[in-house]
């Protein structure tokens, strides 16, 4: 890991805000993020319903909604994403920059043959003929385990199961070999068995198109398997960031203690209080109301992100 | 962490949509009440009655004592088409009340109760939206004979199979909606469930039609007086004083114009209320961001 | 024997022309005891929502016997269902769905009680909302908001308060923490739990997430294709599984890796 870290990041945000205006309030979606992702390393972005780690994930790809505003910086490969043109931005997303969507019951176009929706992105991206676009479909469906990949193609997403629909999800992520992949919460609401099946795919897709990738969840158990690197999220803000093994075995900030002592297999202990609204924050440390080991300080003072081993950073007192 | 920070401000546009939106609503609802409110002042704001002939004053241009001028029988055509507002809100008001609430009611147990009374009730909705619903009125009408009261009986039972499909509809889904089967499963029974947990829920998409419903009617209306099925003279109605000016359409213009724009005016208004009032209601657009 | 299911079969009819069924259910039996937790596992699909909903008799059983506190409920009137259903309630997946969208907490929480009549003037509701609003760790603020105001985690736990207020013996948790965040995931079966000792309540716990039921279940029943292939005690099904499909599922936890193993992977 300290390898890849020699050499330059392939994504490097710094000071990322992204807030929504709704109505009279502002919601503070993303707040000062700054992270970096090196070629071929897993970052896993961990967090809570309404943390804003989709917004993250949306705001790299310039994706959101009018009612946004935008500010900081987030440079790929060279290229100030927050300043590019409508025209340079299509160039990268799909290409560059693959994204593997949340719903496999829904991100699929219920009307066009699957085939035909793979085959798209090849086709817009890469001079291919209809043909060879053909073939490369074939393969990557072959490699994905799709079973009778070449019959596959013609079929609508809804003769697919669940498992199959995923697969060609992640095909079309993958398509074009992007340097990037941003999947966002590839487990959610799938059962266990389904679960397994997708994680072991995204690891071996990662590794075949040596991408790097942005793994965005909520389960800790999939961080653990595909991730070199964790950030935890929890309120708009980054509160910690390191190997995923130090944060699994020696979390530093008390929000990520408390999120994996409340896993079933890690004690089950539940974390006190809800979640904050994103339009009003607490004062001082946003976890402090919720915190274990909160004293006076943490109500007063918003803690800075900071460094406390190698790689490790961690946004708070510690007292 | 120490890279210089680049500021960016774009995208500061506020979304204007919502802002429209409300706008709209506001200004189509006020359209609709002041409509209202000249039906229902009628008597009091009509400068003159508005069936008393005057051969003296026939065909009179728009002046300050008839400010839309007169008819063909001297008769103001201001206080007849305030009249004809009455005429046409109170029929509309009669039609979808009572079109709505039977439709309404045969929706929630057509969709609630299933089955072969769900079946048998859609199969002669079905047949009644097959015909064109005005030829259907019309055939109602010269069967019971013109006039408004055949009018009003006529487009209620051609209008009710609407709310009853709609009502079905939104019944259907909203039955297996998990709110309805915690209520079965605390033993409420099937009234209450309708009542209580169905009914609330499709109002709103109701209001909807019924209010570009009422659009629809005041043309119908209209329509069936110009060819003579409905208000019989001397009652002031728009389609009926349309046809009776249609001869003097070259030289006395106003006698068609004006109740021609109170049509168009009202036409318009329950229209743009009813399609405000859907995206009013409905959830997706009222939300400003997604996550 | 709190409720006990024999021989239990759901059967759909599928296509127009040539009519055949689809066993939903096949042949299941089991039963739970009072104040036990019997945890219901197996892929989406395997037909364990539908056992809940044919126990509770919110769907009609093709055959077989529903015995609860020894009374047959297959065949019974809906008039002496509605006594029972008092006893026997569910909670839920979806917790915001499983509100009326247009009822204030509050009256949400009232419904029950006026339902049953199990309170007696205006005072003594408001008095008994608010208790069971504090049972489940909500506080008065949400008494008047609307179900789309609240988190999923605040939407169950008001689900949780309105079965409470029936008292019923037998609790179905229909996968009642599969929407949720996993630290709402601990509050919300660390409150099922502590409620389920204070009141002593049969649970089924339905879920598809091997490790929640490994943490809440006494007995373990795993589902698979609409067949019940192994019912045992957690620790039997957990350590030693015995039908194949047990051990296919009991394998498809994530581990989480050691550190070492972490640093392998990494070097490679």
């Amino acid at each position: 890991m300290v390898t890849k870290q020699t050499t330059s990041p392939l994504l490097a945000i710094r000071g990322l805000i992204t807030h929504f205006q709704v109505k009279e309030t502002i919601v503070k979606a993303v707040d000062d993020v700054s992270l970096d992702i090196y070629p071929q390393e897993v970052l896993a972005l961990v967090g809570e319903t309404g943390c804003g780690k989709s917004v993250l994930a949306l705001s790299i790809l310039r994706l959101l909604p009018k009612n946004s505003q935008i500010e900081g910086s987030i440079r790929f490969n060279g290229v100030e994403i927050l300043e590019a043109s409508e025209e340079e931005l299509r160039k990268l997303r799909g290409k560059e920059i693959g994204m593997i969507p949340q719903s496999q019951a829904t991100s699929l176009n219920p009307l066009l043959k699957v085939g035909w929706q793979v085959r798209e992105v090849l086709q817009l991206h890469k001079t291919l003929g209809k043909f060879e676009a053909r073939e490369k479909v074939v393969k990557l469906f072959t490699r994905l385990q799709l079973p009778d990949p070449a019959k596959k193609m013609n079929y609508y997403p809804h003769q697919l199961s669940g498992g199959m629909r995923q697969r060609v999800l992640v095909s079309m992520g993958v398509a074009c070999q992007p340097k990037l992949i941003l999947v966002d919460e590839p487990t959610k609401g799938l059962d266990a068995v389904l679960r397994k099946e997708v994680v072991t795919m995204l690891g071996e897709e990662a590794a075949e198109n040596r991408s790097s990738m942005l793994l965005i969840t909520h389960d800790f158990s999939v961080a653990a398997v595909l991730a070199d690197r964790i950030a935890v999220m929890y309120a708009g803000e980054i509160v910690e960031m390191g190997s995923a093994a130090e944060i699994l075995e020696k979390p530093g900030h008390p929000y990520t203690q408390s999120l994996l002592d409340s896993l079933p297999g890690r004690g089950f202990k539940p974390i006190r209080g809800f979640s904050p609204s994103l339009s009003s924050l607490p004062a001082g440390c946003r976890f402090q109301p919720r915190c274990r080991d909160a004293c006076p300080d943490c109500s007063a003072l918003h803690p800075k992100i900071a460094l406390t081993g190698a790689n490790h950073y961690v946004r708070c007192f510690l007292c | 962490m120490d890279a210089a920070l680049v500021a960016n401000k774009r995208n500061k546009e506020v979304v204007v949509r919502s802002v429209k939106r409300d706008k709209l609503l506001g200004f189509s609802s006020a359209v609709v009440l002041i409509i209202v409110l000249v039906g229902v002042l009628a008597p009091l704001i009509m400068p003159h009655d508005p069936i008393s002939v005057s051969f003296a004053d026939k065909v009179k241009p728009p002046s300050f004592q008839y400010p839309f001028g007169t008819d063909p029988l001297g008769r103001c055509v201001l206080s007849r088409v305030i009249q004809g507002t009455r005429t046409s809100l109170v029929a509309a008001a009669v039609i979808v009340s009572i079109s709505g609430v039977g439709g309404v009611l045969v929706g929630l147990i057509s969709g609630y109760k299933g089955g072969k009374a769900d079946s048998l009730i859609m199969r002669s909705v079905d047949v009644m939206l097959a015909f064109p619903s005005i030829i259907l009125a019309m055939a109602l009408i010269v069967s019971m004979g013109p006039g408004l009261g055949s009018v009003i009986v006529a487009l209620t039972l051609v209008h009710w199979t609407g709310y009853a499909r709609l009502v079905r509809a939104e019944v259907l889904t909203l039955k297996e909606s998990e709110f309805v089967e915690a209520a079965r499963a605390m033993g409420n029974s099937s009234s209450r469930i309708i009542f209580k947990y169905i009914l609330p829920n499709v109002i709103a998409p109701v209001m909807v039609m019924a209010s570009l419903d009422i659009a629809h009617i005041v043309l119908s209306m209209a329509s069936l007086s110009f060819l003579g099925l409905g208000a019989q003279p001397p009652e002031a109605e728009w389609g009926a004083m349309i046809n009776q000016g249609r001869e003097f359409i070259r030289t006395a213009p106003h006698v068609t114009l004006f109740p021609g724009l109170a049509l168009m005016v009202t036409i318009l208004a329950f229209s743009l209320l009813g399609d405000s009032l859907r995206d009013y209601f409905d959830p997706r657009l009222r939300e400003g961001y997604i996550e | 024997m709190l409720i006990e299911v024999k021989n239990l079969v759901k059967e759909y009819s599928v296509g127009i022309f040539n009519k055949s069924g689809v066993r939903a259910v096949d042949d299941v039996n089991f039963c739970v005891q009072q104040g036990e937790t019997l945890g219901l596992v197996g892929e989406s699909g395997c037909g364990k929502s539908t056992v809940a909903r044919l126990m509770l008799m919110l769907i009609k059983p093709t055959s077989g016997s529903v015995r609860f506190e020894g009374q047959e409920l297959t065949g019974m009137s809906q008039a002496k269902l509605a006594k029972i259903r008092r006893e026997m309630q569910i909670v839920f997946q979806q917790p915001q769905q499983s509100l009326h969208p247009r009822m204030k907490i509050s009256e949400s929480l009232a419904e029950p009680l006026k339902l049953y009549r199990l309170v007696k003037s205006k005072t003594e509701e408001k008095n008994r909302v608010k208790q069971l609003l504090d049972e489940v760790g909500l506080s008065e603020e949400h008494l008047e908001r609307y179900p789309h105001e609240l988190s999923g985690g605040q939407a169950q736990r008001v689900a949780i308060a309105r079965v409470l207020a029936l008292k019923p013996k037998f609790i179905v948790a229909d996968e009642p923490t599969s929407m949720l965040d996993v630290s709402v995931q601990a509050q919300i079966l660390s409150l099922i739990k502590k409620l389920q000792q204070e009141h002593t309540i049969g649970l089924l716990f339905i879920s598809h997430d091997l490790e929640v039921v490994q943490a809440v279940s006494d007995r373990v029943a795993v589902m698979h294709q609409g067949k019940l292939v192994e019912m045992g005690s957690r620790q039997q099904i957990f350590r030693q599984p015995q039908h194949s499909y047990t051990k296919y599922l009991t394998s498809t936890i994530l581990e989480m890796p050691t550190s070492i193993m972490r640093n392998d992977v990494a070097c490679q």
